[in-house]
Parts: structure tokens; sequence; C-alpha cells
């Protein structure tokens, strides 16, 4: 299997920075972004697999950031980060075409297990496009 | 407070917790990539990574409390988000009770929910029906001796729903209150506005020989 090349986009830049060394020391390849728009950039610069999105963001939100992944690039799976005490935005996120949501502070373990998963529902899509 | 006040606060209020989450989130992850950094030393490399693994889990129990807090002040800000909601007074219950647990831990008094296995729903204002059940509880916390019981359930009844609210001594919880007296206790006469604004009533009701009160709901508002 090749080595899962993961996207994180959230707005609060301590968090982003310790999360992804923690996807790195377990193995991921993991791009960073703090805004919406920048995030867009490197998706197009870089072709992540799988994007961890948080949904409350200034400027571009992340339910816009996933309605602009998804139309250009349907087999990259997003899993959505919320923030807040209910449900509602990551179900909103998935009829979207989200892979998954994620209530914040997640737990590693649970987090890994949805990247593996949508690292498969991605190497499946592409494998049915020829990409 | 009108409508509009009340909502403003519940939105200033449910921004500030979103804020809340987001510093935990990162408190835990930091804590998460320390005992990943401990995990990588080898055995007997620290001196004191036993003691740093156990200050470590200890951070995470605490994150994971204040997520807690946190969701549940994040559920009471948007409780304050529509002034009439179809109100599930299971649910209602169980979060005034954990909103009051600190004042029952502090009268050494437990406090528990009771959900009705029955769906109980009523047309009500969400954010003043907690204010009277909480108003209720502080009635029956002042009254409690340490080491009672304080029990909360919902019933439907045939014009909407009643909340019993019951001191108990022991273990036993009766199961039905006697009849209830017509009058609104002094004690709660200040929220008397409240309770006519919500078209509902508490009465005083003794529950196996111990001071009670029942909270009486019109299905619709």
């Amino acid at each position: 299997m090749s080595k899962m090349k993961v996207l994180l986009v959230d707005d609060e830049e301590e968090f982003v920075n310790t999360l992804a060394e923690r996807l790195q020391l377990r193995g991921f390849q993991v791009l960073t972004s703090t805004d919406g728009e920048a995030a867009l950039q490197v998706v197009e610069d870089n072709g992540p697999q799988v994007v961890l999105l948080d949904v409350m963001m200034p400027g571009l939100g992340g339910l816009e950031v996933l309605q602009q992944i998804k139309s250009k690039h349907p087999s990259i799976q997003v899993i959505l980060l919320t923030g807040r005490g209910s449900t509602k935005e990551g179900i909103e996120g998935m009829r979207q075409g989200a892979f998954d949501f994620l209530m914040k502070p997640i737990k590693i373990e649970e987090l890994m297990e949805k990247m593996k998963a949508a690292f498969k529902v991605f190497q499946e899509g592409s494998a049915e496009t020829g990409g | 407070m009108t409508d509009q006040e009340i909502a403003f606060m519940g939105k200033m209020t449910a921004g500030m917790t979103h804020e809340m989450k987001n510093v935990l989130a990162t408190i835990k992850e930091s804590s998460g990539l320390m005992q990943d950094f401990l995990k990588l030393c080898q055995d007997g490399a620290f001196p004191y990574g036993e003691k740093f693994a156990q200050i470590l889990a200890g951070i995470q129990g605490q994150v994971a409390r204040g997520v807690e807090i946190s969701t549940r002040l994040n559920r009471f800000a948007h409780s304050m988000d529509e002034p009439v909601i179809s109100a599930d007074l299971n649910e209602i219950i169980d979060q005034v009770v954990f909103l009051n647990q600190r004042q029952a831990r502090l009268k050494q008094t437990e406090l528990r929910g009771l959900p009705s296995e029955k769906d109980v729903r009523v047309e009500t204002d969400p954010f003043r029906l907690q204010l009277v059940l909480a108003a209720a509880i502080h009635y029956l916390l002042a009254r409690s001796s340490p080491k009672d019981l304080i029990i909360i359930r919902p019933r439907p009844t045939e014009a909407g729903a009643a909340v019993d609210l019951q001191i108990t001594k022991g273990k036993e919880i009766p199961e039905t209150m006697e009849a209830p007296q017509p009058e609104l206790p002094a004690e709660l006469a200040e929220i008397k506005n409240i309770l006519d604004h919500l078209q509902a009533q508490i009465r005083p009701a003794k529950a196996g020989g111990q001071e009670g009160l029942v909270l009486v709901l019109k299905k619709t508002r």
C-alpha cells in the first residue's frame, strides 16, 4: 500500500502543527493549511488523497471548501472536523459528499481508522476512473 | 429578558464554547504528542517516564472533563436559539441535571434524572423551562440533607406533561406522588411570571413522606 498523503486544514495553527506531527510519527505524509483558499491551492499542487477539514474557519468555510474539492476532484475523500456540540454540520457535510466527520477534540485512533477507510475508498475510486 | 436578548446571550455563549473546544483540542493533541515521544523513549532512557505518563493521563482526563462541560454549555447556549420548540423532556431533564450537579455536590446531595420510557414532548420555550426546572431543583436542594437523593422524572399527562421532583431519603424511589397542594411555594414566587409565560404550574407534593414538587406543562404553549 502506498503512503497516504493527507491534507490537514484548520485555522488553529497550533492544533494543525501538533496533529500533523502526531500523524507523521504514525507514517503519514502530512500537508497543512490554516485557511480554506490556501487549502484549495495545496490540493491542486500536491494532490492529497484524504483531506481533514475543519468546518468553521474564517473566510472560505469548511463546507465551501468541501464543495470545491468534490466538484473538481471527486475521488479525494474529505473527513470533516466539527467543533460544535451537535452532529448537524457533520451530517450536512456528508450530504454534500464528505466521507465522514469527527467531533473535536478527536481521538487519534478513531481518526486513523477513518483516514484508512477513506484512503481505501480513494484507491477504489481512482482504480475505477483509471486515475 | 426579551426573546431577542436571550438569543443574543445564547449566540455569544455558543461562540465562546466553540473557542473553548478549540483550546481543549490543542491541549489534547499537545499532550498526546508528548505521550507519543514518551513511547519512543526506550525503557529506562528517560528516568521520569512513568511519572510523566501519569501526569499526561491526568491532563487527558481533565481535557475530557472540559469537553463534556463545554459540550453541555454549548447545548445550553443553543437552547436559546428558538423561543418555542417541540421539547423532549427526557433530554431537557438530562441537561438540567448535568448543569446543576455542582450545586447538588455542594449540598452533598445526589441529583438524578429518571427518563420516561415514553416520548414526553411539549411545545415550549426550552430556555425558560430549564430556568424553571433549575429553580425547582434549588428549592428542593435547600430542603435536602446530606446523602439525600433528588430524582426528577417526566411523565405524559392528558393535558400535556408533568415533571415530578422528589427528595428521597433512601434508595427506594416512591412510584407516585400525593395530590399536589394548590399554591405555588412562596420561595418560588419570583418565577411566577416565567411560569405564566410557559402556561405552567409548580405545586408542592409529598412523595413517601418527603418533600417534592410537580411541574405541570400544557401540551401546546
